[in-house]
C-alpha cells in the first residue's frame, strides 16, 4: 500500500526538501491517501445514500448539486494535505502546497469514481453526474 | 346512507370481474353523451366495472353536429387509444376496455363504421320530408296533423328532435333496421348485459329509449341472437329534469314542459318497459338555467352532477350478480344526497359512492395535475428512465395522454372544472391551488410541525417516490411504465398521507 500510495503522490516529483522523503513515504502519503479516500467514500455516500435515499430528499439531485460535494471534497482533501504535513512537522516548503493541490485533485478522482461505482443504489440521484 | 336504495350482498362490490361478458351502453341524446363523458372519466380514475370485460358504448344521436356528443367521442377515441396501448391490467388507470361496436368483431359486410356513434347516414331533410308527408293520402296526412304539430313537420331532422320525442319515436325505428344493431345483435353473446342512458324529459332519449327496449326484447324480432337478447340482463338510467334552459320567445325547446314530459313519458314506463332488470331514477332541482340551445355544436352543457351519478348507476348495476338480478326483477333505484346542498364535496355523498370514487377521482387529480406542473421540466430519474424529454415531444401516445387530461374541450381537468362551476355544483377539490396538500376540499394534508422533513404531499414526496418506483416497476415499454408509476405513486400518497376523505 506504501508503494501504491508513493507511486501516486510521487507523480508530482519527488518530496521537498529531499531530507523529508522518509517521513513523505512512510507516514504523510499513506495517511493523506487513506484519509482522502475515506472522505470521498464519506461524501459519496451522504450525498446518494443518505440525503438521495435515506431522507427522501429528491431535488438536491442536480449535477450543480453533486460538484458542490465534489469541490466542497477536494477542499477537505486539500486541508487534509496542509493538516498530516503540518502535524508531522516536515520542514516548510512551496511542496507542500503542490501536494495538497494534487491530492485535492485526487479527492475530485476518488469521488468521480466512487459516485460511479455508487449511484446506482440510489433513488433519487442514480443518474447523477449522467 | 347507501348509494341506491335496493339490498344486495355487499361481498359482491369487491367482486372483480372474472367473464368475458361485454356490457354494450346505448347512450341516447344529448345526456347519454354527457353520462358517458363521465363514467368514462372514472373508468379512466380507474373505478371497475364488475361482471364485464369490454364495455361497448354506442351514441344514438341524429345530431350529428351535436356539441356534447363530438366531444364525448373525441375522448373516447383519447382512451381507446391510450387502453389500447396499455392493454389489460387488473386495476389502475384505464383499466377498463372501452372499444367501438364494430372493433368486437369483424365485420364481414363492411356495413358498420369504426366509431362510437350510431350512423344516422346525415337525415338532411326535414320531419315532413322524411315521412314524405306529400305523398301520404288524405286521411293519412290527417292523422300525421293530429300527431304532431306544424312546427314539428317542419323541423329539420339535422339537429335530432328538439325536445319533441313523438318525432324521435318515428326517426328512431330506424335504428333497429340498421346495419349498427344488426351487428350488434350477431355478436351478442349469453352473459352480455345492456344498459340504456336517457333523459325523459327531453326529445332523442324519451323516445329512443323505450323504443329500443322494446325492439331488443321483442320475441318475434328478426335479429340474430333473439334469445339472448331477450335474456339479457338489462339496466336503464333514465333522467328526469335537472336543469333548465333560457326562455326565449321563439326557441322551439321550453323547459317549462319539462315535468309535463316527464310525467307523460312516466306514466308510459309504467305499464310498457318490458324485460328491464334495473331501472335508476335520478333527477334534481334545476338553478341556474342553460343557454337554449336545441342542438348542434352549440349544445355543450358543462357537466353536472347529475351525470356523474348517472354514470355511477352503470358501476352499481354492473355489480349485482346475475342472480340477483333476475330475483325480483325489475328493481328500481332512486338515489338520495347525504346532504341537501349547493355546494358539494366528498364528504356530501354518501359512504358508499364516497368510498367507490373518492380515492380513485384524487388519484387522476394528482396524475393530471402533476403531469402538468411538474412532468415536462422534473430531472429526476425515473425522468430519464422513461426519456420522457424525447416521449413527451415525439411519441404520439403520450400527447394522447395529455390531451386525455388537459384538452380544453373534453380533458379531465375541463370536466372537473365544469362540474365545479354548474349548479349543483361538485368541488372534490380545490382546482385553483397548486398546493397537493390543499387539493381536496376540506380536507387538507396534515404535515407534521415537528417534522422538518415532512412536507406532506410535496413535489419533493413525489419525485422520491417515482425514482423508487422507477426502481421496482420493471416494464419495458416506457408509456405503460409512466402510467404504472403514477397508478402506484397516487394509490400510496392518499393511503400514506389523505388516507380517508
Amino acid at each position: 500500500m506504501k508503494g501504491f500510495f508513493r507511486f501516486l503522490y510521487e507523480l508530482i516529483g519527488t518530496p521537498q526538501p529531499p531530507s523529508e522523503t522518509p517521513v513523505y513515504r512512510e507516514v504523510i502519503f499513506p495517511n493523506v491517501g487513506l484519509l482522502t479516500i475515506g472522505l470521498s467514500l464519506a461524501m459519496v455516500l451522504i450525498f446518494y445514500y443518505l440525503i438521495n435515499r435515506a431522507m427522501g430528499v429528491a431535488t438536491f439531485n442536480k449535477l450543480r448539486h453533486w460538484v458542490i460535494f465534489l469541490v466542497i471534497n477536494a477542499l477537505l482533501a486539500f486541508f487534509i494535505g496542509l493538516w498530516q504535513t503540518s502535524s508531522q512537522e516536515v520542514a516548510s516548503h512551496s511542496y507542500v502546497y503542490w501536494m495538497s493541490t494534487w491530492n485535492a485533485i485526487l479527492g475530485l478522482f476518488w469521488f468521480f469514481l466512487f459516485s460511479v461505482l455508487l449511484k446506482r443504489g440510489s433513488t433519487n440521484a442514480s443518474t447523477t453526474p449522467f | 346512507m347507501r348509494l341506491y336504495t335496493n339490498l344486495r350482498n355487499p361481498r359482491l362490490l369487491s367482486k372483480i370481474c372474472d367473464s368475458m361478458a361485454k356490457l354494450f351502453i346505448f347512450g341516447i341524446g344529448g345526456t347519454g353523451s354527457r353520462v358517458i363523458r363521465s363514467l368514462t372519466m372514472l373508468l379512466a380514475s380507474g373505478v371497475k366495472l364488475a361482471n364485464c370485460d369490454r364495455v361497448v358504448p354506442i351514441i344514438i344521436d341524429p345530431d350529428a353536429h351535436n356539441g356534447d356528443m363530438n366531444r364525448t367521442v373525441d375522448m373516447l377515441k383519447s382512451y381507446q387509444q391510450i387502453y389500447q396501448h396499455l392493454g389489460p391490467r387488473d386495476d389502475g388507470f384505464f383499466q377498463t376496455d372501452v372499444s367501438t361496436l364494430s372493433s368486437i368483431s369483424a365485420d364481414t359486410n363492411g356495413g358498420v363504421k369504426d366509431t362510437f356513434v350510431f350512423d344516422f347516414g346525415g337525415i338532411n331533410q326535414s320531419f315532413r320530408q322524411y315521412l314524405s308527408y306529400d305523398q301520404l293520402s288524405v286521411d293519412s296526412k290527417g292523422l300525421v296533423e293530429l300527431l304532431f304539430t306544424q312546427d314539428n313537420l317542419e323541423s329539420p331532422l339535422t339537429i335530432g328532435f328538439r325536445g319533441s320525442p313523438n318525432v324521435g319515436s318515428i326517426v328512431l325505428n330506424k335504428v333497429v333496421e340498421s346495419p349498427e344493431i344488426r351487428f350488434f345483435a350477431d355478436n351478442f353473446q349469453a352473459g352480455d348485459r345492456v344498459f340504456f342512458i336517457s333523459s325523459i324529459f327531453g326529445g332523442t332519449g324519451a323516445a329512443g329509449f323505450p323504443l329500443l327496449l322494446k325492439n331488443l326484447k321483442d320475441p318475434n324480432t328478426r335479429l340474430s341472437n333473439a334469445g339472448y337478447l331477450r335474456n339479457a340482463l338489462t339496466g336503464a338510467v333514465t333522467v328526469m329534469p335537472y336543469f333548465a334552459l333560457q326562455s326565449e320567445d321563439n326557441s322551439v325547446i321550453d323547459s317549462n314542459s319539462f315535468l309535463t314530459k316527464t310525467k307523460a313519458a312516466l306514466s308510459y314506463y309504467e305499464h310498457n318497459l318490458q324485460g328491464l332488470d334495473a331501472l335508476y331514477y335520478l333527477a334534481d332541482t334545476p338553478d341556474t338555467p342553460y343557454e337554449n340551445q336545441p342542438g348542434g355544436t352549440a349544445q355543450r352543457n358543462k357537466a353536472h352532477l347529475i351525470e356523474l351519478l348517472a354514470a355511477l348507476s352503470v358501476v352499481d348495476f354492473m355489480q349485482y350478480s346475475d342472480a340477483e338480478l333476475r330475483n325480483g326483477a325489475p328493481h328500481f333505484h332512486e338515489y338520495g344526497l347525504g346532504t341537501d346542498t349547493q355546494d358539494l364535496n366528498f364528504s356530501h355523498l354518501p359512504d358508499e359512492s364516497r368510498e367507490l370514487i373518492a380515492k380513485h377521482l384524487t388519484q387522476l387529480l394528482y396524475f393530471s395535475r402533476y403531469h402538468k406542473q411538474h412532468l415536462p421540466t422534473d430531472k429526476a430519474p425515473y425522468h430519464d428512465n422513461l426519456n420522457l424529454d424525447h416521449a413527451l415531444r415525439n411519441e404520439p401516445i403520450f400527447k394522447e395522454l395529455n390531451n386525455f387530461l388537459h384538452s380544453p374541450e373534453y380533458g379531465v381537468d375541463e370536466w372537473l372544472k365544469e362540474l365545479s362551476q354548474n349548479r349543483r355544483s361538485f368541488r372534490p377539490f380545490d382546482l385553483t391551488t397548486d398546493d397537493f396538500n390543499a387539493m381536496i376540499s376540506g380536507k387538507p394534508v396534515e404535515k407534521k410541525w415537528n417534522d422538518f422533513f415532512n412536507k406532506g404531499l410535496s413535489q419533493n414526496y413525489f419525485l422520491n417516490q417515482l425514482n423508487d418506483a422507477a426502481k421496482s416497476i420493471h416494464e419495458p415499454d416506457s408509456f405503460r411504465k409512466l402510467v404504472a408509476l403514477f397508478d402506484q405513486v397516487t394509490d400510496k400518497a392518499f393511503e400514506e398521507k389523505v388516507k380517508v376523505v
